[in-house]
Parts: structure tokens; C-alpha cells; sequence
């Protein structure tokens, strides 16, 4: 069997940002007491022309230039996303011929609430494993759709990711993948309703912390490792608070979280929440290092990866980098002009 | 385009076929700005050419531009044109910015600066095509994509 990992990867936030005060505002809601609970400061709006699609191609395009690969060469692209444009008509073919991606590709899209962008990883990691193809791509990439006035407005945001798998010029082996899933009823969304619901207190301890934490377990089994040997450690990040709880839970410090962490800032970019937080870690991780990303998705379900980064990691990193689409050209919105650019 | 291929393609495509039909047409110049290499005197052109603006050769391959350029100049449009009744509903909000941008590589091209305010465009600036959405035929109509620019 091939050894696999990532050959190249790009993130896309885009650069408008809504603060949960103007939020708050906006529906004469307590600004601090939403903050509190969510840990949540600010989120990441879309473009009014921007869609799942779209900011799939700007992290494709990203990810394929830093793995120095042309688009003839991938032989699969799987997207992950609960929001496709279409119901029916693929977004992958759309990114495909946007990336120029060969003709002979295995492609689909994918959805299973947040955790679709690391299913289309495991899908596309088990073709390079086989040698069924030499290299692909796996996106998550999501415009996330929230109730106005529901605390998950505070939260639902927009973001892209997407990483090149492959056998060779690795950036990071790819060491071992597990999941866990459970039929739980946490969050969401039936036919044609624009808007998901979700079970409120429900969504912690049944459904999120009991997901990752056995996920992570499962993970440090496999790899016959504990939660010191990891440098870096990256969990699903639907707000503030239930990341950093579930690092506490299963002995992984502050240290470890905080270079993944993004969610305070850009909010929960849903399919693209761990992967983006991924490529903040590689974009700062030096070589030889552990990384560990376990992603979550409601319904639910939770997929794990150990990473070690190699020595070509300084030379194959993405510009703008995590850090500065977080912190550069940021465009805040007031409420009305956020509604126009998410009302879909 | 001469009027008897006109004529041919409106008896080919009904109505409701010609939205999809022009959106697979143009394609490769609508998200990859795919426009032509003369093989004679190398003159690059877009959108695509049936024969060198220049030297009158139509021996052409494709080429795709770079995406990178400087506004050449530019037009704030503050005339909302979402109207009831029109075919295709363009996906943006006035005010607007259409800029004439000039590719590194040399060409002109007519495109919507995506993602910017009026007060940050300038004339020099330099500028990176992305793809966006273009139009879309209200809630359960194609989704047309194609290259925007934004401020690099």
C-alpha cells in the first residue's frame, strides 16, 4: 500500500466580517451575555456573489499552486458541503473544470452536516492508498445558513479549504484516519428549508463532546500515542467554547489548541471549520511535527487524522497565509448589508 | 457574428434552451479566461478570436490568461438594474464598480470589480480575477459563474 498524505493545501475566508454586537443590535439582544456563551467575537460573511462553489475554487486554486501540481494530474475531487447551490447539479463539476482538473476524474459531492470536508479526505486518502489514482483533491467549503435572531447567527459563517492528497513531495504524512458515528439528533435541516434547526443543550455532551472525545480515543489507540505526543491538536470549532472544552476533557492543553483555533474570529465555517483551522496550524507547524484534527458533524458523526509534517512543509505554503485573510483588508458589515450578502 | 449563423443557432436552441447552451459556451472563458495565441505573430487576445487582430492569421491556439492586471479605469454604476420581468438577475448590489482592466500579459477585459468600495479603487491599482457568480435566473434558474476582479 502507497503511503499518503497532503501534497498541497489552501484555505479562502472571505474578507467581509459581521460582529455579534451588530448582531446583537440588530435584534436588541445583549451583545455581552451572547459572547459569553457562544465565545464567539466576530464571523466571516460571504461576498453577495460568493457561494460554496466559488470560494471551493479560491482554496482549490490555492492548494494546487502550493503543491506545484497542474490539474491534469488529480485524478479525483470530493466536496464536502451543507450547502451546495444546487440540489441537484454537482458543485464538483463546477470547481473540476474551474481548476482544470482531468476529464477522467472520480468525483462527487458530499454532505454530512460540518464533517463532510474530512469525509471527502478519507475518501480521496483511500484512493491514493490503493493506487487507484496518484493524487486528488478533497474540499470542505460551506456558506452557512442561520435563523435570523437564533444564537447560531452569532456563528454561522463562511470559509473554504482544500488539500491535495497524494503519494509524493508530502508536506505532511498522513499517519492513520478513524470515525465514529451514531444516529444522534442534534441539528438539522429538511428539503427545501432554508434555514436547520438544532436541539439546543442537546448538541453538547450526546452529540459533540461524546463524538470527538471517542473519535480522539480512537485516534491515540491507532496510533499507539497519548495526548502530550501531539504538537498541535485541531477539534471542530462550531463555537468557542465546545473546542476548547473537549481539549480539556481529553488532556490536551491551550498550547496545543491555540494555533488551529480560529473560531473567535471567523466564526463556525461549518464543512470548512477543522480544515481551515488545519491549514492555520501548517502554516505555522515546523518539520517533523504531530498534528491531530478530529472533525465533527451533526446527526453525527466524527472523523479523526494524525498528521507528521516533513521538511518540504517551509517551502510549499500558500500566500495570503490563514493569519493574514484573518487580520488584512477585513470589510465589517453592518446588518442590513450582511443580509443582503447572505440572503440566499 | 454573420447573420445566417445567427439564424441557425436560434432554430437549433428554443427559449429555454439558450441560457444553458451560451453558459456551456462560454465556459472556458468565463472561468479560466481562456482567450487565443496568434501561432504567426504570438499577438494574444481575449475574448478568443477566429483570426489575429493583428497579422490576419487564423492559425490560433488557446491561451489562458494569468488573472493579473492593473485598472486601466473605471465607472461607479449607482442605477439598481434588477428589474421585474428580466431574464437573468445579475448577482449584485448597486453601487457597483466596472472597471476596464489590462492583463499583465496585455489585453483589455470589461469586468465587475467584486468585493469593494467605491473609496478604494483607483486608476494603477493592481487587481486578480476570481470566480463569482454572475447571474442567476431567480431561485430555480442556472447559476451562471464567471471572472470578477478584486483589489490584490
Amino acid at each position: 500500500m502507497e503511503k499518503a498524505g497532503i501534497a498541497g493545501y489552501g484555505a479562502y475566508i472571505p474578507r467581509f466580517r459581521i460582529k455579534v454586537e451588530e448582531i446583537a443590535r440588530a435584534w436588541g439582544r445583549d451583545a455581552e451575555a451572547l459572547k459569553k456563551s457562544l465565545c464567539v467575537n466576530e464571523k466571516a460573511v460571504p461576498g453577495i456573489d460568493e457561494d460554496t462553489a466559488t470560494m471551493a475554487v479560491e482554496a482549490g486554486r490555492k492548494a494546487l499552486a502550493a503543491a506545484g501540481m497542474p490539474g491534469e494530474s488529480i485524478g479525483a475531487l470530493f466536496i464536502g458541503s451543507e450547502s451546495h447551490p444546487y440540489a441537484v447539479k454537482p458543485t464538483a463539476t463546477v470547481v473540476a473544470e474551474s481548476l482544470r482538473l482531468s476529464r477522467g476524474l472520480f468525483s462527487a459531492d458530499l454532505e454530512f452536516a460540518c464533517k463532510a470536508g474530512t469525509s471527502a479526505m478519507q475518501i480521496v486518502y483511500s484512493m491514493v492508498r490503493s493506487g487507484m489514482i496518484k493524487a486528488g483533491v478533497a474540499i470542505g467549503s460551506d456558506v452557512a445558513q442561520a435563523n435570523p435572531n437564533d444564537a447560531l447567527e452569532c456563528t454561522a459563517s463562511a470559509g473554504s479549504a482544500a488539500l491535495v492528497l497524494g503519494s509524493e513531495n508530502l508536506l505532511a504524512e498522513l499517519d492513520a484516519t478513524c470515525s465514529f458515528a451514531t444516529d444522534t439528533p442534534d441539528f438539522w435541516r429538511r428539503q427545501e428549508q432554508p434555514y436547520p434547526k438544532h436541539g439546543g443543550q442537546f448538541t453538547g455532551k450526546p452529540a459533540y463532546y461524546r463524538h470527538v472525545s471517542e473519535c480522539t480515543q480512537r485516534m491515540l489507540q491507532l496510533t499507539d500515542s497519548g495526548p502530550q505526543d501531539f504538537d498541535h491538536v485541531i477539534f471542530h470549532q462550531p463555537n468557542g467554547k465546545f473546542p476548547v472544552e473537549a481539549a480539556k476533557m481529553l488532556g490536551f492543553t491551550e498550547k496545543q489548541l491555540e494555533k488551529g483555533l480560529l473560531v473567535r474570529q471567523i466564526g463556525n465555517c461549518y464543512s470548512a471549520s477543522s480544515l481551515i483551522g488545519l491549514c492555520s496550524v501548517l502554516d505555522q507547524a515546523g518539520p517533523g511535527e504531530r498534528i491531530l484534527m478530529v472533525s465533527y458533524g451533526s446527526g453525527a458523526g466524527a472523523d479523526g487524522f494524525a498528521f507528521r509534517t516533513t521538511s518540504l512543509l517551509a517551502g510549499k505554503r500558500p500566500v495570503p497565509s490563514v493569519s493574514q485573510m484573518m487580520s488584512d483588508n477585513l470589510q465589517y458589515l453592518k446588518y442590513e448589508k450582511y443580509i443582503m450578502n447572505t440572503r440566499r | 457574428m454573420l447573420a445566417a449563423q445567427e439564424q441557425q443557432r436560434s432554430s437549433t436552441f428554443s427559449e429555454g434552451e439558450k441560457v444553458p447552451a451560451r453558459t456551456w459556451r462560454n465556459m472556458p472563458s468565463f472561468y479560466n479566461l481562456t482567450g487565443s495565441r496568434c501561432n504567426g505573430c504570438s499577438h494574444l487576445e481575449f475574448p478568443k478570436a477566429a483570426a489575429c487582430r493583428k497579422c490576419g492569421s487564423q492559425d490560433l491556439s488557446e491561451h489562458s490568461f494569468s488573472g493579473t492586471g492593473k485598472i486601466e479605469t473605471y465607472t461607479i454604476i449607482r442605477q439598481p438594474f434588477n428589474e421585474e420581468g428580466m431574464a437573468e438577475q445579475l448577482v449584485c448590489s448597486s453601487p457597483y464598480a466596472i472597471a476596464i482592466v489590462r492583463l499583465d500579459e496585455g489585453p483589455m477585459i470589461t469586468a465587475q470589480l467584486a468585493d469593494c468600495e467605491a473609496g478604494e479603487i483607483a486608476i494603477g491599482k493592481p487587481v486578480k480575477a476570481v470566480l463569482r457568480k454572475i447571474s442567476e435566473g431567480g431561485d430555480d434558474g442556472l447559476i451562471r459563474y464567471g471572472y470578477k476582479f478584486v483589489l490584490a
